[in-house]
């Protein structure tokens, strides 16, 4: 199995989002994102381009090419995630690999942005992602399975509409952020929803 | 702004270019100037020492790469961490074989790229550990030190390690001794008025006449709080007896002493503190074994000067005596 397909639909998604995810951080940020997503989306193609398809091997070329060109706290973070998962994607297949990876990215996000769910951060939409993922390994269709954590993603985003930033530059600025959701936690939300949809080809955006 | 510069986003490449051209038979860069390393890098057989963090407050850190100190920088923007790449790059030019240690000051930014650079290391096969520089006692109280700040006190560290690694010790052992001696290290600075980044062309915060920041941080960090503008020896005073709340150093110790200036506070001023720092150790049968007084650890024209003590043993006494040879900073 190998996962070019998603990854590319994962870069296409970011490209398309930049804008947005560039008005959505300038509300409380330095308004960067948009630029991080497109370098994130460039070290992506990148990677696919080296036509390796093992999947561990294509996350840690993906980690290293977005350490490389995505320099921000964002960028960093993102590379942190993909080298974390890859990691984590040894030992299983299917369902407890892709639960394993995902809980492994919001460890390894965790650990090195010191943020913890709540604090209105891309966490906010991963960690309940890979909750989803864990949870349903033995239950329901691969569609089904895919939704369930897109959706988890999507809610989490949701989420953060209504919490107070306590990491990072946003936090001096609590009032600006209420009522729109965090621009890290839409950018994950945006590419788990690429990738499952390009995994079952009928996911619900 | 009164400052000497071209066009202020080409400030720190420019800098590091006159740098290279000045001391070639030291330092060379990795195709891009912002990664440095001593010219003869990797040293074989010696622990690679890795360093990084924003410009802005030489000699810190590119002046202290050499014979002695550091292998290797990874130099950031005007107080803006290196990239993760910068630091692979670096670390693979440095590593003889005997790994790298990572030493540099607690930095949100800082830590996450060198954590994800020792990461990207160690997938190529490098050996890399961390020792992180918190001897801020004025930016997280006694039982957090967890969040303290690194600040001048990093001088101190970078010569422990250097002398360690130049002994031909391994990683685990350059690892232990530069952690003893960040446990015995601590500094406080206060900061009179503040500096201009280039790029912004406007100081970075008020401080009115006659006012000073008690515990200011060397990127204009909040404190402990505004007071008048006390006396030298009154500054010198808060400055002592903070560490010395915050440490105990007992009657007949050996230390290591750093007064350092801020970038606008001239030495004459430094050499007041000195003074009674100086009279006021002898007081409590406390030896300064070894003492630097001047710049070692800037933040741009910020006038200002930090205080900071190491607790020396056998050990530590002869590594801050060790020699040393780099741009910024020669000791025989």
């Amino acid at each position: 199995m190998t996962i070019t397909a998603e990854l590319e639909a994962v870069a296409a998604a970011l490209t398309n989002n930049a804008d947005e995810l560039t008005r959505l951080d300038s509300i409380t940020g330095d308004g960067d994102l948009g630029t991080t997503a497109g370098k994130v989306a460039i070290a992506i193609r990148e990677a696919l381009e080296s036509g390796e398809n093992d999947t561990q091997a294509l996350l840690i070329l993906c980690g290293k090419r977005i350490a490389g060109t995505a320099a921000s706290s964002c960028g960093t973070l993102i590379a942190t995630a993909f080298l974390s998962a890859a990691k984590a994607v040894g030992d299983t297949e299917g369902r407890s690999q892709l639960a394993a990876a995902l809980q492994a990215a919001v460890a390894g996000i965790q650990k090195r942005g010191k943020a913890g769910p709540g604090d209105r951060t891309m966490i906010d939409a991963l960690a309940p992602a890979a909750e989803a993922a864990a949870a349903g390994i033995s239950s329901g269709t691969q569609d089904d399975y895919l939704q369930r954590i897109s959706d988890a993603a999507r809610q989490g985003m949701l989420a953060t509409q209504s919490m107070t930033p306590k990491i990072g530059r946003a936090r001096s600025q609590p009032e600006r952020a209420l009522g729109n959701p965090d621009a890290g936690a839409v950018l994950v939300s945006i590419a788990l929803t690429a990738a499952f949809q390009a995994a079952s080809g009928v996911l619900e955006a | 702004m009164q400052k000497l510069i071209n066009d202020p986003q080409h400030l720190v490449a420019e800098m590091l270019d006159g740098i290279l051209l000045a001391h070639p038979d030291q330092l060379r860069s990795l195709g891009d100037v912002h990664s440095i390393v001593r010219a003869d890098a990797p040293v074989p057989g010696k622990v690679g020492i890795v360093t990084g963090g924003g410009s802005g407050h030489l000699p810190l850190f590119l002046g202290y790469v050499g014979d002695g100190l550091l292998d290797g920088v990874a130099v950031g923007d005007v107080f803006a961490s290196p990239t993760s790449e910068q630091i692979l790059e670096v670390t693979r030019e440095v590593d003889s074989g005997a790994g790298v240690l990572y030493l540099y000051g607690n930095y949100g930014g800082d830590l996450m790229n060198f954590d994800l650079g020792g990461e990207l290391a160690e997938l190529e096969g490098h050996v890399v550990k961390t020792v992180v520089g918190r001897d801020d006692v004025a930016s997280a109280p006694k039982g957090e030190e967890e969040y303290r700040r690194g600040i001048a006190g990093l001088f101190l560290l970078y010569k422990v390690a250097g002398a360690k690694a130049a002994t031909g010790a391994n990683l685990d052992e350059v690892v232990a001794t530069t952690e003893r001696a960040a446990a015995a290290l601590r500094s406080y600075g206060v900061g009179l008025s503040p500096m201009i980044l280039p790029a912004v062309g406007r100081p970075t915060f008020e401080m009115p006449a006659g006012q000073m920041e008690i515990g200011m941080g060397i990127h204009g960090e909040q404190g402990i709080g505004r007071e008048a503008l006390g006396t030298a020896d009154d500054v010198a005073d808060t400055l002592l007896d903070g560490i010395l709340a915050d440490i105990d150093i007992r009657q007949g110790s050996r230390v290591a002493v750093l007064v350092n200036g801020l970038g606008a506070t001239p030495a004459e001023e430094l050499y007041v503190l000195y003074r009674r720092v100086h009279r006021s150790l002898a007081a409590r049968d406390i030896t300064i074994h070894r003492r630097w007084v001047g710049e070692y650890v800037t933040s741009l024209e910020m006038a200002g000067a930090s205080l900071s003590i190491l607790v020396l043993d056998d050990e530590l006494t002869q590594l801050v005596d060790a020699p040393v040879r780099t741009p910024f900073f020669e000791q025989s």
